[in-house]
């Protein structure tokens, strides 16, 4: 059942997407490939400097990874795995290789699981861990920063600017914490860390510490976008024509001041997946971070670099869709 | 009688130079924490490391007033050398980013052409990494974490934001008179950089570095946090990971460290929304 209103979703997405692009100018189709080519580039430089990270760092990689002292044969074998006893251009072909064929490389140095089925394990737990945050991040933010905006210099304006200020300086490690004391410790309602991490319940304060700072970024975007657009030329017209204050609000400043932070919020979605690091480390759950924290952990090489190319990766698409779309829909934009 | 300041005035007219409530908290709570960093650990008469084993984990009390932790070292002893080692990172960090970040900003934005390309490459590359995922990434894969360290791990996507905008702002003042006419006299494009253009693109920069050091503050608690700070106990995220280790057990440990980083990120978010509304009251709209 959910799984066909994903489906129904996604085709009709698609369709809406296809139609999008097929009605476009050719000038903004011409935007739009290359925007694709500089996406690409950024996903192959991200490719590199990934593949590249094991050998920047001074020193030899191995030593580096094991510690000077391990035993030879150790390192021998994780030289041999992490094939860093094959030239440079070998080792990147290779990798290049790993990513095409969908294994991301074995884990070294035990070669038993491929580092992709690890990272398709866990990611379902962070995707819904980041939309949950940015659930409760986006309708906050857009009540907060409305608000504020409609208020504008007047205290409640104040009120709610300083507790998007609060919001984005409260460090999510500590926020966390926080939350786990007041709802599991005084008040018992909400499962503790490590407790239902598969069900709803157990999403509530995980997202509520990765959305804060999200929340808080956008409240302030949609305040000074708001603003911004309520001083207008067409807002005047419409006050003008004696339109009521609800109607200008929501139907003619709204649509325009929402647009930027829609677009911000999309992008920070990436964003959101990085910092599900922390969280998933408060909230001991399952999930990308917790496979990353683990590969260094380990000085799992693979797993670590793996992580950061999906986590970039999907940052990178993510990015490239909502410009798609925004250039799509917006008919103003003229590149 | 009407006040000066409540008359409406023309816009174009040049405001009277008033920083707004919010910059002064700001200003204030970033002074007491330079305060604290320089003479904190001067006026306090324990090392920061110095254990008092008949008190351990306890709670603020006359003799250790922000409590202990599981060894008997006094929090607030901590606190502030941890501080004077968080002024002395930020300021590396924020200074090494300004100024490659400029450096490379005008300059890509002055000469152009393949320079430019080349420079928006790598930028676009860095930016396709979420910030915290790269720091994470270089801190995790160097054998023995130190300052040097995360002042790297810090440092090599935090120059992106200093060149953004001194790109930026060098686009914009590149092609104004005063900029031509100096070219025109036969200034070179060393001297065109430094003396005319960087003066007059400073104050976003400013701002930016205000930004800056808030984002360094957060970035090295999360990354104290992981484990993957360097090895001294009281640094501030190191201070908040052993707070949530023994949350349940000593509440002030997590509280003290925390309250006191929220301030500090505080106070420069203050402080830099203040220099922008006074700086460049049209300056773009960032989170």
């Amino acid at each position: 059942m959910a799984r066909s209103l994903r489906d129904t979703l996604v085709v009709a997405w698609t369709i809406r997407l296809i139609d999008g692009l097929l009605s476009t100018t050719w000038r903004l189709r011409r935007y739009l490939l290359r925007r694709l080519a500089s996406s690409l580039l950024s996903v192959c430089g991200v490719a590199v400097l990934v593949f590249l990270f094991l050998h920047i760092i001074p020193g030899d990689p191995v030593d580096n990874l094991l510690g000077e002292d391990a035993r030879p044969q150790d390192k021998q074998e994780l030289r041999q795995c992490l094939d860093l006893d094959q030239p440079l251009p070998v080792q990147f072909g290779r990798f290049v290789y790993s990513i095409f064929d969908g294994t991301l490389g074995y884990s070294c140095p035990d070669r038993k699981t491929t580092v992709a089925s690890r990272v398709r394990k866990v990611m379902p737990a962070t995707i819904a861990l980041a939309m949950s945050a940015m659930m409760v991040a986006l309708p906050l933010a857009l009540l907060l920063g409305i608000g504020a905006a409609l208020r504008a210099n007047t205290r409640w304006d104040a009120l709610l600017t300083a507790i998007a200020l609060l919001g984005i300086s409260l460090p999510s490690m500590w926020l966390g914490p926080m939350l786990l004391y007041l709802f599991y410790v005084i008040v018992p309602i909400l499962p503790g860390p490590g407790e239902d991490t598969a069900k709803l319940r157990g999403l509530v304060l995980p997202s509520i510490m990765l959305g804060t700072h999200l929340m808080a970024m956008l409240a302030r975007m949609t305040r000074s976008s708001m603003i911004e657009t309520l001083s207008e030329d067409y807002i005047r017209t419409a006050r003008a024509k004696g339109l009521p204050q609800w109607k200008v609000v929501y139907k003619h400043a709204l649509r325009n001041a929402l647009l930027p932070v829609i677009t911000v919020a999309g992008m920070q979605f990436g964003a959101l997946l990085a910092g599900a690091v922390v969280t998933e480390k408060v909230f001991a759950r399952p999930g990308l971070g917790t496979l990353l924290l683990e590969g260094i952990a380990q000085r799992d090489y693979r797993v670590v670099q793996g992580c950061t190319l999906v986590i970039a990766g999907m940052y990178v698409a993510v990015n490239l869709l909502v410009d798609v779309l925004y250039a799509a829909t917006d008919p103003r934009i003229r590149v | 009688m009407k006040s000066a300041s409540s008359t409406p005035r023309p816009h174009h007219r040049l405001r009277v130079p008033h920083l707004g409530l919010g910059a002064w908290i700001g200003a204030a709570l970033c002074l007491l924490f330079i305060l604290v960093a320089l003479v904190g650990p001067l006026l306090l008469k324990r090392a920061p490391t110095a254990q008092d084993l008949d008190h351990l984990l306890e709670g603020p009390s006359r003799t250790h007033l922000l409590g202990t932790d599981e060894n008997g070292c006094d929090l607030l002893t901590q606190i502030c050398y941890g501080a004077r080692l968080l002024s002395g990172l930020a300021a590396a960090v924020v200074v090494l980013c300004l100024v490659v970040g400029v450096l490379v900003g005008t300059l890509a934005g002055y000469l152009g052409g393949w320079l430019d390309e080349v420079t928006m490459r790598i930028i676009d590359i860095l930016l396709a990494f979420p910030g915290i995922l790269l720091n994470i990434a270089v801190a995790a894969l160097v054998p023995r974490a130190g300052l040097g360290v995360l002042i790297f791990a810090l440092a090599v996507n935090g120059w992106v934001g200093y060149a953004r905008v001194a790109r930026a702002q060098t686009l914009r003042v590149r092609e104004m008179e005063y900029v031509v006419a100096a070219r025109a006299l036969g200034v070179g494009p060393l001297r065109l950089v430094t003396r005319h253009i960087l003066p007059n693109i400073l104050s976003p920069i400013l701002i930016q570095a205000t930004f800056g050091a808030a984002g360094v503050v957060l970035v090295e608690a999360s990354l104290s946090f992981l484990g993957l700070g360097p090895p001294i106990p009281y640094t501030w995220g190191a201070l908040l990971l052993q707070g949530t280790n023994y949350f349940w057990r000593a509440r002030h440990l997590l509280v003290v460290p925390g309250v006191a980083i929220a301030l500090l990120v505080l106070g420069c978010n203050l402080l830099g929304d203040g220099l922008r509304d006074y700086l460049d009251p049209r300056g773009g709209r960032r989170g």
